[in-house]
Order: C-alpha cells, then sequence, then structure tokens
C-alpha cells in the first residue's frame, strides 16, 4: 500500500515528533520530515511544489489513535432490503 | 446558509413511494481536483482533469466524508495519508485524499483536506453512481432534517 513506508517512519519517530510539533501537520517522503505546518491545506501546498503531484505524508501530531468509522459502508449496508 | 431540499419524484413532478427508504439522503455532487493542486497544475501548463459528477449520499454513521476510489484516481490526485476504518467487523486500512466537493444545486462547494478513499462501485441511484459519502465532518457544520414520513430531507450547509 502506498504510504506505508512513511507512515513506518511517523510511527519510529512519534516520541520526537509528539515533543516538537503537537498539533501540527507533518510532511513525510519516504524516510524524510520535509516540514511541519499549522493547517493541512499548507502541507499540501509545500508537498506539491517540493515533489510535484506525488503521493506524500500528511499527518496531523496528536495523542492517541486516529480510528474513522463508516459501519453502513463496510457491513455493505447503504443499500440493504429492509 | 445554502439549503437543499432532497425529495424523490416522477419526471411527470408525482412523488415516488418510498423513494427516500430506498435511496436515502442523496444529492448531486461533481468531485473535482483539489485547488492547490489546480493551481500547481495550471501553473505548469498541465491539463486539469475536468469534474466527475455523481450522488453523495449522507451518512450518519461516517466519521469522515468518503469518495469514491476509482472517481479520485480518475483525477490523477495522489494520496496524503493512510487511515484505520474500524467497524464490527474490524479494522480496515484506507488511503486519504485531498478534495473538492461541489454541490451544483446549491451553489457551494467545500474544499476537504482529506477524505476517505473508498469502493462505492455498484452503489448508484437509478443510472447515476453514488460517489462520494457526506460524513459528520461536513454534517457538524449542517442542518439536517430527515422527513421520513414525507419521503423528504433538508439540508443546510
Amino acid at each position: 500500500m502506498e504510504l506505508e513506508k512513511e507512515l513506518e517512519f511517523f510511527k519510529s519517530q512519534y516520541k520526537e515528533l509528539i515533543s516538537h510539533y503537537e498539533n501540527q501537520f507533518v510532511l513525510i517522503a519516504g524516510d524524510k520530515l520535509l516540514g511541519s505546518f499549522t493547517t493541512d491545506s499548507e502541507a499540501y501546498e509545500a508537498g506539491l511544489e517540493q515533489l510535484g503531484n506525488q503521493p506524500f505524508l500528511i499527518k496531523r501530531v496528536v495523542k492517541g489513535e486516529d480510528i474513522d468509522r463508516a459501519p453502513a459502508l463496510v457491513l455493505g449496508l447503504l443499500n440493504a432490503s429492509i | 446558509m445554502p439549503v437543499y431540499e432532497g425529495e424523490f419524484r416522477t419526471q411527470a413532478g408525482q412523488p415516488v413511494p418510498g423513494g427516500l427508504l430506498r435511496n436515502g439522503p442523496v444529492l448531486p455532487v461533481e468531485i473535482a481536483v483539489p485547488s492547490a493542486l489546480s493551481r500547481f497544475l495550471s501553473a505548469r501548463n498541465q491539463q486539469i482533469p475536468g469534474p466527475v459528477a455523481g450522488f453523495a449520499l449522507i451518512d450518519t454513521g461516517a466519521t469522515r466524508s468518503c469518495v469514491d476510489n476509482q472517481v479520485i484516481s480518475s483525477l490523477n490526485v495522489n494520496p496524503i495519508g493512510i487511515t484505520t476504518l474500524g467497524t464490527a467487523r474490524g479494522r480496515s486500512q484506507h488511503h486519504l485524499y485531498p478534495a473538492k466537493f461541489s454541490f451544483p444545486a446549491m451553489r457551494f462547494e467545500i474544499e476537504f483536506g482529506s477524505v476517505v478513499g473508498v469502493d462505492l462501485s455498484g452503489q448508484g441511484v437509478g443510472k447515476m453512481q453514488i460517489i462520494a459519502l457526506i460524513g459528520r465532518d461536513v454534517l457538524s457544520r449542517c442542518i439536517l432534517i430527515y422527513h421520513g414520513i414525507k419521503g423528504s430531507f433538508s439540508l443546510a450547509l
């Protein structure tokens, strides 16, 4: 899966990142931290300028794991018959 | 505040019994490349892919809005993250993408820092495919009225 390497780097550097960049958005490509930003849109524009239209990781540095939920979608209930 | 009044009617203007029950609260949407990517491509004289039209389903169960994987890929938008979707069946990983949703009926646009890429193939209303889910990230700024008895809904953004 694309960006797995970047996510692994984020996890490996998490303690360092949370101590310096809590609540900021970090821009990561490969195993390099390219910058930290106040908003995700700033990080995206910086990523485009530095790397072009390529996959790169933008992740907010927060305490705890982010889990999104979309139960109807994943359970296949969007068009369930009742 | 733009308002969308959703109701299923025939071409003759008659209410479709059970339309909202079968299809859910859906509204026309266009998915486009994010504005930052448009500016980036334009500055380099590169072609900007045109928006893709379809329906968005309002999904109060989804924490975050979602876009169909095939649609976002067709726009040459690259992923900017990975998220974990948690359900009763366990967890699965999905890419995150920046995206712009336009609602032509409301003349309203939302620029998303990220939406979740998911497989919405085969989900449709008539001949139009559902290409996006509107999650609680958007609904947190809206008023949604679901009138099940009448078979209509209103969304104020």
